[in-house]
């Protein structure tokens, strides 16, 4: 399309609705925790394993605490606030490396699968049905006990848990576009395969592929909170959101800011996720977004 | 000696598994096409009218090279038409579908899908730009309409953006699978024209896939009945739908409605014109889909809804014979005369 019409069509095209408040707090949410996640050695107060045994169990700032631990201590006397920063750039490092891995491995698979028909395709549905099986944190576990602890294969294992939900919806989803008309046009036309599957098939089941990958992004965080619960995630003196939810499981009685804050930052941040994702997923669709009157009160 | 076709099916089959009919047993095998031959020669145009499930689609899709025969060659001037072919040679024979919705991308500007074939082939944009402009020109569109998505533009408008984009690689043959079915008849009207327009400027052979023959008459020179899977009368338009020498399409010809008010003059005359078979006859709501369970049947496909149908229908399938010079029909009742 001529560049020139490009611009007008953006000059020319009404200005969209605003997305609503509540997406939009969600979203600033997510941007706040990046930040914060990047940012964690200029903003942290205290280093993350920095230990003031004289200040241990120290309440919130709030709550009787003092403001040289606005969000308390734990019972080492390190600084929540500062280790839920550091926690949430790994938990979010390996939750987004996690996604990532699962949703490239079974999109490239299920189109694999739907396009080379066959033994590819029965060996890939063999695979998908196995790691549905397969409990994935027993797993993890295993792997995890036998070959020692490291991020990139933590990555890894949290990604392998749902690829096979990728996999499956790619596969069908690509069955049934290979059917359409438009699939039929560019045949007729001479498009080569990768043409036909990457800029054709794909933006009509993205939206699929991304709601999927907003409803396994929380997994993934989920996985890795359990898995470092175990003691099996991320090592001390390197922190997790999950490991300190784990570690201020036992004081939740006492101390209830140790598993409380990075409590609240899990649940936000994948709630946030999910509503972004979801708000995303209406917003790349044409077909809904031009709808006359669609979404409106 | 003749002049080289463009485009020749010869001896096209194919066959579908309807639905499964249990865990370990296959369903039934359904001949949708049984065997059609036909050439078309290049500047012609061509129409194949059947009812739903004759076999009309599968036979187009077949010449495109969008589904492999089971049996049977398609060949573009005498050279087999199959996949795995160069893009040049894939370029030759392009095709328009009814489902104007389902062709288009619903996520691609209609401008870029203009463009999407113009990329695969490798033309510059400078190049894609003046011809896009100039399939514009062509079929009748404003620019504006590149920048909007399918859902958003008219049936007609889709059709036309359909026939730009299956001209775009400038093919020497267009395959038309009821082109103009869903649109309303005003719009039916302009598109035929504008398909008629093309053809001439373009100097494009047309297969015109439809069940109408009003269309057909108006559009094609040359008109092949399809009745399961088969082809039972085939031959110039006017001598097919002036003279219809097989029960079938008389039937079909029957059933037209009348161009205007009054006596159904086509029909009338085309009856009269065979007196053996003037008496039978043939409602509409005979020509039901035939059962093709049952392909190897012995005997007429037709012979179950043919009023006139003997012994010998119900026992042999009639092969095509010639009746005069291009006219062909297949029915144990027509003498080649």
């Amino acid at each position: 399309m001529p560049a020139d019409l490009r611009l007008a069509a953006r000059l020319a095209l009404p200005a969209r609705r605003p997305a609503p408040l509540v997406v939009l707090s969600a979203a600033l949410f997510l941007g706040l925790v990046l930040l914060a996640a990047a940012g964690a050695d200029l903003l942290a107060p205290h280093g993350f394993a920095e230990q003031h045994l004289d200040a241990r169990l120290q309440p919130p700032w709030l709550a009787g605490g003092t403001t040289d631990y606005l969000l308390g201590t734990d019972t080492l006397g390190r600084d929540i606030l500062s280790r839920i920063l550091f926690g949430a750039r790994t938990s979010i490092l390996v939750a987004v490396g996690g996604t990532g891995f699962g949703f490239l491995l079974g999109t490239s698979l299920g189109f694999a699968a739907a396009h080379w028909r066959g033994w590819c395709e029965e060996a890939v549905m063999m695979l998908v049905d196995m790691q549905a099986a397969l409990p994935t944190l027993v797993l993890a576990l295993a792997v995890l006990a036998f070959l020692g602890n490291s991020l990139p294969l933590l990555i890894l294992l949290v990604g392998l848990d749902g690829w096979e939900r990728y996999a499956r919806l790619t596969r069908g989803m690509v069955l049934s576009a290979r059917e359409s008309g438009y699939v039929l046009s560019m045949r007729i036309v001479g498009a080569p395969a990768w043409r036909i599957h990457l800029l054709h098939i794909l933006p009509n089941i993205a939206g699929a592929l991304i709601v999927q990958a907003t409803l396994n992004f929380p997994h993934t965080i989920l996985l890795e909170a359990a898995l470092s619960f175990f003691g099996l995630g991320v090592q001390p003196p390197a922190t997790s959101l999950g490991q300190m939810l784990g570690l201020g499981r036992a004081y939740l009685i006492n101390a209830w800011w140790i598993a409380v804050f990075p409590g609240s930052v899990i649940f936000l941040t994948t709630l946030s996720m999910c509503l972004v994702g979801d708000w995303l997923r209406d917003r790349l669709d044409p077909t809904l977004a031009r709808e006359p009157g669609a979404g409106r009160p | 000696m003749q002049q080289q076709p463009l485009i020749s099916a010869s001896g096209l089959v194919r066959s579908y598994r309807a639905s499964r009919a249990g865990l370990l047993r296959r369903g039934p095998e359904v001949r949708a096409v049984d065997g059609v031959s036909f050439a078309i020669r290049a500047g012609e145009a061509f129409g194949l009218v059947g009812e739903s499930g004759s076999g009309k689609t599968t036979v187009g899709r077949m010449v495109s090279a969008t589904l492999r025969p089971d049996a049977g060659t398609v060949a573009l001037l005498g050279e087999p038409f199959a996949e795995p072919m160069p893009l040049a040679r894939r370029a030759k024979v392009q095709a328009v579908f009814q489902d104007s919705l389902g062709a288009l991308n619903p996520r691609l500007r209609i401008g870029r899908q203009l463009e999407e074939p113009l990329i695969v082939h490798g033309i510059g944009a400078a190049e894609r730009r003046v011809r896009i402009d100039g399939l514009l020109a062509d079929v009748g569109l404003p620019r504006s309409l590149l920048l909007r998505y399918p859902g958003e533009v008219s049936g007609g408008q889709r059709q036309r953006v359909l026939l730009a984009r299956a001209l775009a690689l400038r093919p020497d043959l267009l395959v038309c699978d009821e082109p103009v079915s869903a649109l309303d008849v005003s719009v039916q009207a302009q598109v035929v024209n504008l398909l008629a327009d093309l053809k001439t400027r373009h100097a494009l052979t047309l297969l015109f896939i439809s069940h109408d023959l009003r269309v057909v008459r108006h559009l094609c020179d040359r008109v092949a009945v399809l009745f399961a899977g088969r082809i039972v009368e085939s031959g110039a338009v006017a001598e097919v739908i002036g003279s219809p020498a097989h029960p079938y399409t008389r039937a079909l010809i029957r059933a037209l409605p009348a161009d205007r008010p009054g006596p159904r003059r086509t029909a009338a005359r085309a009856i009269a014109a065979a007196p053996d078979l003037a008496t039978q006859d043939l409602a509409t709501q005979d020509l039901a889909i035939p059962d093709r369970a049952t392909p190897d049947g012995a005997g007429c496909a037709f012979a179950a809804r043919c009023a006139a149908a003997t012994p010998t229908c119900r026992r042999s399938a009639p092969v095509l014979r010639s009746l005069s010079a291009g006219h062909e029909a297949a029915c144990h009742l027509v003498a080649a005369r």
